[in-house]
C-alpha cells in the first residue's frame, strides 16, 4: 500500500477523508496524491446547452481556480507535517467517479480513499452517488469515509 | 485503541484481504476482530425445507466449525506479526453482509475491512456484491480490498 489516492470535493467528508489520509500516510509511509474532479457534470445539460463557449470558457477557469484552491487547502495538514503530497485538480467532461478510477489507474495506485456522500448528497439516501459508482466500478482497493 | 473489523470468507482472495488488514492494523496501531458469517443463506429456500431440524442442527455445528477454522489461520497470521486479534463466527440466517453490518454497528469499530470478490454467481450480477452491500449498510468506515 504505497500510492494513495484521496479524493476530495470540498463537502464535510473532506476533513475526514484527510484525516483519515494523514494518519495512513504517516503509518505506511506512503506517496500521497489529493485530488479533485469538476467539470461540466456539475450543470444540467438544459443548462449548459444555453452557454456559449466564451462563457464555458470562463467557466472552467473559474472551476479550475476553486479545484486547486480546494486541494490547496486539503493538502496543508500533510505540509505542515513535512509530509510529501501532490495535488491534482482534474477539469473536464467526465462524471467524477470515472475519472477517478481513470487517475488511480493511471497513476497506478493502491488505494482511493474517499468520503461516503459528497456536495451533491441530499439526494443520496445512502451512499453517495461517485462513492457508490467507484465502489462499483472496482477500480482498486477503496476506503469509504463515514 | 483504534478497532478495526475484518471480514473473510475463506476464499483465495482472503489471503490477500489479510495482508492488506496486517498492513493497516501496524500503521495504525490497530486491534483486529476477525469475522466469518456464515448460515443457511447458502441453501436455496426449497432445499432447506426439506431438512430436518437434526439435520440442520448438525450443519450449523459444520457451518460454526469451518467459520472457527477460517477466522483461526486468520488470527494465527496476524498474532504472529504482532498484532491483537480476537476472532468471532456468525451462524445464522441472514446473509452475510447483513450479519457484517450488524457486527460493525453493534461493536466498537472504527473500520471494516473485507475483499471485493465475493461473487455467488448470476445472483450477484443482479443483487451486487457483499462488499457493495456492507459499503452501504454500516455506519462505519469500510476499506474494500480489490
Amino acid at each position: 500500500m504505497e500510492k494513495i489516492l484521496l479524493a476530495v470535493d470540498g463537502s464535510e467528508y473532506t476533513g475526514k477523508v484527510v484525516e483519515k489520509g494523514l494518519a495512513l500516510a504517516e503509518g505506511l509511509n506512503a506517496e500521497v496524491t489529493i485530488a479533485t474532479v469538476v467539470g461540466e457534470y456539475v450543470f444540467s445539460p438544459r443548462v449548459s446547452l444555453q452557454f456559449s463557449d466564451d462563457n464555458w470558457d470562463r467557466i472552467n477557469k473559474h472551476l479550475k481556480k476553486e479545484a486547486e484552491e480546494l486541494v490547496e487547502e486539503a493538502a496543508k495538514p500533510f505540509r505542515d507535517r513535512g509530509l510529501h503530497v501532490i495535488t491534482k485538480a482534474v477539469i473536464g467532461h467526465q462524471a467524477p467517479a470515472d475519472a477517478i478510477c481513470k487517475l488511480a489507474g493511471e497513476g497506478e495506485f493502491d488505494l482511493i480513499v474517499l468520503g461516503s456522500r459528497g456536495l451533491r448528497g441530499i439526494k443520496e439516501m445512502f451512499l453517495g452517488s461517485v462513492s457508490n459508482k467507484v465502489v462499483h466500478m472496482g477500480c482498486t482497493s477503496v476506503l469509504v469515509v463515514k | 485503541m483504534y478497532q478495526i473489523l475484518l471480514a473473510i470468507d475463506g476464499s483465495e482472495h482472503s489471503e490477500k484481504v489479510i495482508d492488506e488488514t496486517i498492513t493497516i492494523a501496524k500503521a495504525l496501531g490497530a486491534e483486529v476482530t476477525v469475522l466469518n458469517v456464515t448460515g443457511e443463506y447458502d441453501f436455496k429456500s426449497r432445499i432447506s425445507i426439506h431438512m430436518s431440524d437434526e439435520y440442520w442442527e448438525q450443519i450449523r455445528q459444520n457451518m460454526k466449525a469451518e467459520g472457527e477454522k477460517v477466522v483461526g489461520q486468520a488470527a494465527e497470521r496476524l498474532k504472529e506479526k504482532g498484532i491483537k486479534t480476537n476472532t468471532e463466527v456468525l451462524v445464522g440466517k441472514q446473509a452475510p453482509a447483513d450479519g457484517i453490518c450488524k457486527m460493525a454497528d453493534k461493536g466498537p469499530y472504527n473500520l471494516v475491512i473485507l475483499g471485493s470478490h465475493r461473487l455467488r454467481g448470476i445472483s450477484e450480477a443482479f443483487l451486487g456484491s457483499v462488499s457493495n452491500k456492507v459499503a452501504h449498510c454500516t455506519e462505519k468506515n469500510v476499506l474494500i480490498v480489490k
